[in-house]
């Protein structure tokens, strides 16, 4: 059988194959290429880092300690004062045993994690933690607060009280003339002092509080005993503790113990600090020293009233400093082993351990108070009587402390432990921010015995090992580093360059890869003019929380996108979030042992005004000048929020650190390195398969962004532009003029069916209804049914109502046969599934007496609204009849007279040639060809009948899939017609509008979809959502208005939401299904709708 | 047109003349200077220290003031640049003594007499050429408070009455010819005595230390209230000023005066310190002669563990006086005075 051509028809199939060469090879070549790109990502750049490891550690060496005092301390000679004064002692109140049920007190410092993880491991030994929370150091600004966070990390429902400390404390500095001035003030404000005091403890739940005042003036001792009373009995009024520290140098004399002792409930002796600030180094409690103290303190009220603070810590001096390093224990270990110290022993006659070592070419002497000395002195505590003893501080100690407490607690003889566990710490050596990560660990062992003196000494045989950090900085003091993280970004990263530029100064860049990504043209700037940029990950995640393959992942991705931009690696990296503090868990170290790996060097910061906080001006520049005095690495933000000002500040900031003296320089300045052992150049032959394959993929998927932006960009102007026109023209259409009073003419209504037996007799009863006074014939058009649908007809026995059979040869040909068969001018064409309403045919028809019109289409509306998918479909049809058809018809643009309900003239339809049998959307086509003959083709919205929409997604898709197929024939069929200025809007309006709005625009939209979810991914929602809104906007101001012209209530326009959900996919599916098949070349039949004869008037 | 051109010259010609800070006298109020406790010791300046200081004053000090020792055999030219670049005018008390710079020990190896035989020209030499490098007026108050008997430099170890003085002149006048001859021509030299003498003796009255008009552009004066807890009463201001201010003037009738130190301590069961600065920046613009004052800001321990704080916030109503006196328009400070050209 010879079938008749078609549009898209490929008789041999040969356009699908040569289709078929095309897609698979260039499939092919895009999966190498995909391949070759995730390769370079995946294998790692390699350059040479130059801040090795190994040569940091050989800069470090042993050094001989003579272990001479030259001068005496402060505390040395306040002692021997005190001791001068001839003072009887209150003695005893007859010998205590060593102490079993005394104070187990702490220091704690809430922004050290080791002395939160301290604390959690020792808490059921404490019976008092005391947090450094409360300032005064201000009399208008009052009490200050620094809990922070913290105060939830304690567990409150322990054992021990709550004791915060209330310091004089100014940062690092101690102010004490406000404590001063209120000691000497009127009684009035002293109380309101001690009232805000109480508030602020019992609004933390704290059982009482530590006074922790230092460089009190004791030419003021009475007034400040005074002060002090009037707040331990204000205390003790809301049932609060109250505890005095007193240092042991010349603080000692600032109060009077005697007058004091009946009001505060214990005195902190500060037993530690015998060389601290101010001095040069020196043990930090010797015994003789210790004892010393001991004996002044006993004279001085009943040792019931006391509690030994005792320090276990380490301080490092640089050599001839008076300003060492308060460190851990760890850390001393650390150092020791690091340097090579051998014979390190705590022992006669300070019972502190010290040693030596020497490290960038400085000298560093180190003491510290370990388990041994802790011992010698927990015994002298408990022969004197004391209350307890407090732990200064959590964090630092020597962890066998906890197990000579426990032993105290048992009343067992105190040792300390010969096993010195390793790892459980974070160490560090030297000084700077370019850090480099040792993670070897293992414990250490020492031997510990007993000397003549019945005091403990510790032998160490063998130094733990804790993962270290080996910390660089500048030779230079003069030198800081200006670093701008997050960047780069359009809006202040120019304007970043341009201040910098202006001022002949550099800076280093920490790159996002997303961002380096979107703005190529920046990171090249920032080389041309010198700076140097670093390594932030591509997508700022949490590396501390990140498997290291992704860490390794987002390193990479940036340096090959850094490499392929400016032709330049980078050794340096900066974790995003942890570099703003010093790393203080083992997850932080995972990043930095990672990026070592690669050859990376870590920068950290010290001078962290916040600017991501967005302060005034005035607020960044203070934090800046409070901060540079101790730092020389600078973290300021480019990018990742609204930087103006940081921008706004930053010629402040330069002004500032220059006025103070310091020159900003890059980092390899900085470092004394060569510019090219920070950013080495590309090595030609090496690797050069993977810079070029990342270079193209990234260039690729640039462009393809930036060609998806544009779309984005036009589809919405498009989109919004044919919905006001829309909008407007719909406004102003008026229904075609009814003309009553001439004679109604005959009508042929044909009814093409194809197996529709359990509709065609509901269809043929409405059409018999209706209310059209002039003759009706109705030709049923059976194209070769195998169900009952002739029968049905054929049980109609209306003279009205006429059946043909023919084999079935599709519904063009079915319809072309009622074509030649009907003898009127007017011809209605109706689907076998829809009803019409009583008025349809009449109105119809008296819109065609213009003999310029030569077709109307009627409104179809859905017409079982049972399932949601057909009520979804119903709204579509809304839209489409009451606006788009509306509007069209205003100019003469209508492209399709539906099947469903339309009415024609015959003539029209001799003159367009007939129905054609080359597409599936034989109707759009007829009306085409009628619009070509010049005819008009009109609307009628008061012609209504209801049609029965598919009601599974099955269903649905295959009858979108025929129409979508139809649709595409049409216009390619009739493609001359498109900017053809003889069809006016057909040709310029609604004919490009189905291109575009019905083929281009859905067949993408999955790709603005997956646009949007990759923006909601990575947090730049804000990229799209004007879009999407833009979108979302104009499909719900169609609805409403077609809804309320429907005369529904408002909220079925509420439908388009999730309907545009389902639809989308949907209908990009069946575009791409009907594409293929149009390349295939191959027919689609009928694709009948399973009916169910749902369909009621209503 | 012509006389707008005028204008626009003149007022350019004006901003070009205002640009460099001055250590000249002025016809009207009093240069406001201060040494801002930098910390540990006295030759350390501090950006951080001014802004502090500026900060509670309510007022920018146009001159700063900082030691140089000579035991630090070294020009402090960072000092000098770092003030020069907030734009005041530097002011240092260069003092020849060794470490441990403590008082009352007496002569050590910068003796007058060892600086007097030559054997530091070199290092005299070395520090005028820096004050010539850095090109910038300032003022060097050198062995300042000779006629006291705390530093080594005092006439009192030189023999008192038989000779120190003469010693002390000589060793000045050495040292100004020495520097003057290395180009240090923008040095303005203070000299720069206590109020009172700690032997009140014809040899050590203030004339008596006097070099010479050639070798001296300001007259200086150290005016302390009470500085020590347990010793010395508590006297006015204007006590402390008028006998010296009357001796001082007399001995050159044109030399401006500079109050190169003054201060007080804290101790309100003694006397009221509010009161005390009150009177002091009221009464010091009233005398005509008067062209500078720095005030001391310091807290520091003593030997018998007391704090001596003369700090202008050692209490509110301190701070309150302070920030009120300093206020004045006859109190000429940074912002009064043309800002350096250095900073933009």
């Amino acid at each position: 059988m010879r079938k008749n051509r078609f549009i898209f028809q490929d008789l041999n199939g040969s356009r699908w194959r040569r289709f078929k060469w095309f897609a698979g090879g260039g499939i092919f070549l895009g999966a190498v290429a995909l391949v070759l790109f995730i390769r370079s990502i995946a294998v790692s750049p390699e350059f040479e880092q130059p801040n090795s490891l190994q040569n940091l550690k050989r800069q470090i060496t042993p050094r001989a300690n003579d272990h001479r005092q030259v001068t005496l301390s402060q505390s040395d000679r306040a002692l021997s004062r005190q001791l001068r004064i001839n003072k009887p002692s209150p003695g005893r109140t007859g010998s205590r045993p060593p102490d079993n049920g005394g104070i187990r007190a702490a220091f704690f410092m809430g922004w050290d994690e080791a002395a939160f993880r301290s604390l959690l491991a020792n808490k059921e030994i404490l019976t008092h933690l005391c947090p450094e929370w409360l300032s005064f150091t201000d009399l208008e600004a009052g009490i200050q607060e620094d809990i922070d966070s913290n105060l939830e990390r304690i567990p409150r429902e322990e054992s021990f009280k709550l004791m915060p400390t209330l310091s004089n404390l100014d940062g690092s500095k101690r102010v004490p003339e406000a404590v001063e001035a209120l000691a000497q003030a009127d009684r009035g404000q002293q109380q309101d002092f001690v009232a805000s005091l109480v508030a602020h403890l019992l609004n933390v739940k704290a059982d009482g509080m530590v006074i922790q005042w230092e460089e009190i003036d004791p030419g003021l001792s009475d007034e400040l005993t005074g002060f002090v009373i009037l707040i331990a009995d204000g205390l003790k009024a809301e049932g609060l503790d109250t505890w005095l520290c007193v240092t042991m140098d010349s603080g000692f004399a600032v109060y009077d113990y005697d007058r004091l002792a009946p009001h505060v409930d214990r005195f902190v002796a500060m037993l530690h600090d015998e060389n601290g600030e101010g001095d040069h180094a020196g043990p930090l409690a010797s015994q003789d020293w210790f004892d010393g103290w001991m004996k002044v303190i006993s004279r001085s009220a009943a040792p019931e009233k006391w509690i030994a603070s005792l320090g276990s810590y380490g301080c490092d001096w640089e050599e001839g400093s008076t300003c060492g390093e308060q460190v851990s224990f760890a850390d001393v270990m650390s150092r020791a082993g690091n340097s090579g110290a051998v014979g390190l022993q705590t022992t006669a006659p300070s019972y502190n351990g010290t040693f030596a070592y020497h490290i960038n070419g400085k000298g560093h002497e180190v003491w510290f108070l370990d388990a041994a000395s802790f011992v010698n002195q927990l015994n002298a505590v408990n022969d004197f009587g004391f209350a307890g003893v407090m732990v200064n501080r959590l964090g630092l100690e020597d962890p066998s402390i906890w197990n000579i407490l426990t032993q105290a607690i048992s009343g067992k003889p105190l040792h300390p432990a010969a096993l010195i566990p390793g790892g459980n710490a974070i160490t560090s050596i030297g000084a700077g921010e370019i850090v480099s990560l040792d993670p070897t660990t293992f414990d250490g062992h020492r031997i510990n015995s007993l000397d003549q003196k019945g005091r403990y000494t510790s032998d160490y045989q063998k130094l733990p090992s804790f993962p270290t950090l080996f910390r660089s900085d500048s030779a230079n003091d003069a030198f800081v580093v200006l670093t701008f993280d997050d960047g780069p970004d359009p809006r202040w990263t120019p304007a970043i360059l341009d201040i910098l530029k202006s001022r002949g100064l550099k800076a280093v860049f920490f790159v996002l890869g997303s961002q380096a990504e979107r703005h190529p043209e920046i990171v090249k700037r920032i080389i041309a003019e010198g700076h140097e940029i670093g390594n932030h990950s591509f997508t700022h995640p949490n590396l501390a929380e990140v498997p290291s393959a992704r860490i390794q992942l987002e390193l990479n991705a940036t340096q090959r996108l850094i490499e392929s931009i400016v032709g330049h690696s980078t050794t340096l990296f900066r974790p995003p979030y942890s570099a703003d503090s010093r790393p203080a868990n083992p997850g932080e170290l995972l990043p930095i042992a990672v990026a070592q790996s690669l050859g990376y060097m870590t920068i950290l910061e010290n001078v962290d005004p916040k600017d991501w906080q967005e302060p005034p001006v005035d607020e960044l520049l203070q934090r800046l000048r409070d901060q540079l005095p101790f730092g020389n690495i600078i973290l300021l933000h480019d990018g990742g929020g609204d930087r103006s000002s940081t921008v706004a500040a930053l010629p402040e900031i330069l002004d500032y650190i220059q006025e103070r003296g310091n020159t900003p320089v890059l980092l390899s300045e900085f470092l004394g390195l060569h510019e090219k052992k920070i950013m080495p150049p590309l090595a030609e032959d090496k690797g050069s398969l993977n810079v070029v394959a990342s270079g193209l993929g990234f260039q690729s998927l640039r462009l393809l962004q930036d060609m998806l932006h544009i779309f984005l960009i036009v589809a919405t102007i498009l989109v919004v532009l044919r919905t006001v026109l829309v909008l407007i023209l719909a406004r102003t259409h008026k229904n075609p003029a009814s003309i009553k009073d001439c004679l109604p003419p005959p009508v042929t209504i044909l009814v093409p069916a194809y197996n529709e037996a359990k509709v065609i007799s509901k269809t043929i009863t409405s059409l018999l209804a209706s209310d059209y006074r002039g003759d009706i014939r109705i030709l049923v058009i059976d194209d070769g049914s195998t169900d009952a649908t002739s029968a049905e007809v054929l049980a109609f026995r209306d003279p009205r109502v006429r059946l043909v059979v023919k084999k079935n040869a599709g519904k063009a040909r079915a319809l072309q046969l009622g074509v030649t068969l009907a003898e009127t001018e007017f011809l209605v064409f109706v689907d076998a599934d829809t009803q019409f309403e009583k008025q349809a045919l009449r109105l119809l028809v008296s819109s065609c007496q213009d003999p310029k019109v030569g077709a109307v289409s009627g409104h179809a509306r859905v017409g079982n609204l049972g399932s949601f998918l057909a009520r979804c479909q119903d709204l579509e049809y809304i839209c489409g009849f009451n606006l788009d058809r509306r509007a069209y018809a205003v100019w003469n643009c209508i492209t399709v007279a539906p099947g469903a309900i339309s009415m024609v003239r015959k003539s029209a339809i001799i003159a367009a040639g007939g129905f054609s049998h080359e597409t599936l959307a034989e109707d759009t086509d007829l009306t085409l060809a009628i619009h070509k003959s010049g005819y008009r083709v009109e609307y009628q919205p008061a012609a209504i009948a209801h049609t029965e929409a598919p009601e599974t997604v099955s269903a649905l898709a295959s009858q979108r899939f025929r129409w979508a197929y139809g649709t595409l024939q049409c216009v390619c069929k009739h493609r001359h017609m498109i900017f053809n200025p003889q069809f006016k809007a057909l040709g310029w309006f609604s004919l490009p509008g189905i291109w575009f709005f019905q083929v281009i625009l859905v067949a993408f939209s999955p790709l603005i979809d997956l646009l949007f979810l990759q923006a909601l991914v990575f947090g730049r929602v804000g990229d799209v959502l004007p879009y999407f809104l833009a979108f979302l906007t104009c499909d719900l101001l169609l609805a409403a208005v077609a809804v309320s012209m429907e005369g529904l209530p408002l909220r079925v326009a509420l439908r388009i939401v999730p309907q545009r959900f389902i639809y989308r996919p949907l209908l990009s599916f069946v575009i791409w299904k009907s594409i293929a098949q149009a390349l295939r070349g191959a027919w689609v039949g009928w694709g009948k709708l399973q009916r169910t004869a749902s369909v009621a008037i209503p | 047109m012509k006389t707008k051109a005028i204008i626009i010259l003149l007022l350019g010609a004006f901003h070009l003349t205002a640009a460099e800070p001055s250590a000249e006298p002025r016809d009207e109020g009093v240069l406001f200077g201060a040494y801002c406790d930098f910390g540990e010791t006295e030759d350390r300046v501090t950006l951080e220290g001014i802004y502090e200081f500026e900060k509670l004053a309510g007022k920018s000090p146009a001159i700063i003031a900082s030691s140089s020792y000579w035991g630090e055999q070294s020009f402090p030219a960072k000092n000098l640049q770092l003030i020069a670049r907030h734009g005041a005018v530097p002011m240092i008390y260069w003092s020849p003594w060794d470490k441990p710079y403590d008082e009352e020990k007496g002569p050590d190896r910068f003796s007058l007499k060892e600086i007097l035989a030559g054997k530091w020209d070199a290092y005299i030499d070395g520090w005028a050429d820096g004050a010539a490098a850095f090109g910038r007026p300032f003022f060097v108050s050198f062995g300042n408070e000779m006629n006291g008997d705390w530093f080594p430099w005092s006439g009192c170890y030189y023999g008192g009455e038989h000779g120190g003085n003469e010693i002390f002149r000589q060793t000045w006048r050495y040292v100004v010819d020495r520097a003057r001859q290395r180009g240090a021509k923008n040095i303005r030299w203070v000299f720069h005595v206590n109020a009172y003498p700690a032997d009140n003796n014809t040899w050590n009255l203030m004339a008596s230390y006097y070099p010479g008009s050639d070798y001296v552009d300001w007259l200086g004066l150290s005016v302390y209230g009470k500085q020590f807890r347990h010793t010395g009463n508590w006297s006015e201001f204007k006590d402390m000023l008028e006998w010296p201010y009357e001796e001082l003037t007399a001995i050159d009738a044109h030399k401006p005066v500079m109050l190169a130190e003054f201060g007080v301590g804290d101790f309100p069961k003694s006397g009221d310190k509010a009161k005390w600065i009150r009177e002091a920046l009221s009464s010091i613009p009233k005398h005509p002669r008067i062209k500078a004052a720095v005030y001391w800001h310091e807290r520091w321990q003593n030997a018998d563990e007391t704090y001596s704080n003369l700090r202008i916030n050692s209490s509110p109503s301190s701070l309150k006086a302070f920030r009120q006196g300093i206020a004045s328009p006859s109190w000429i400070g940074l912002d009064s005075m043309p800002h350096s050209a250095l900073n933009k």
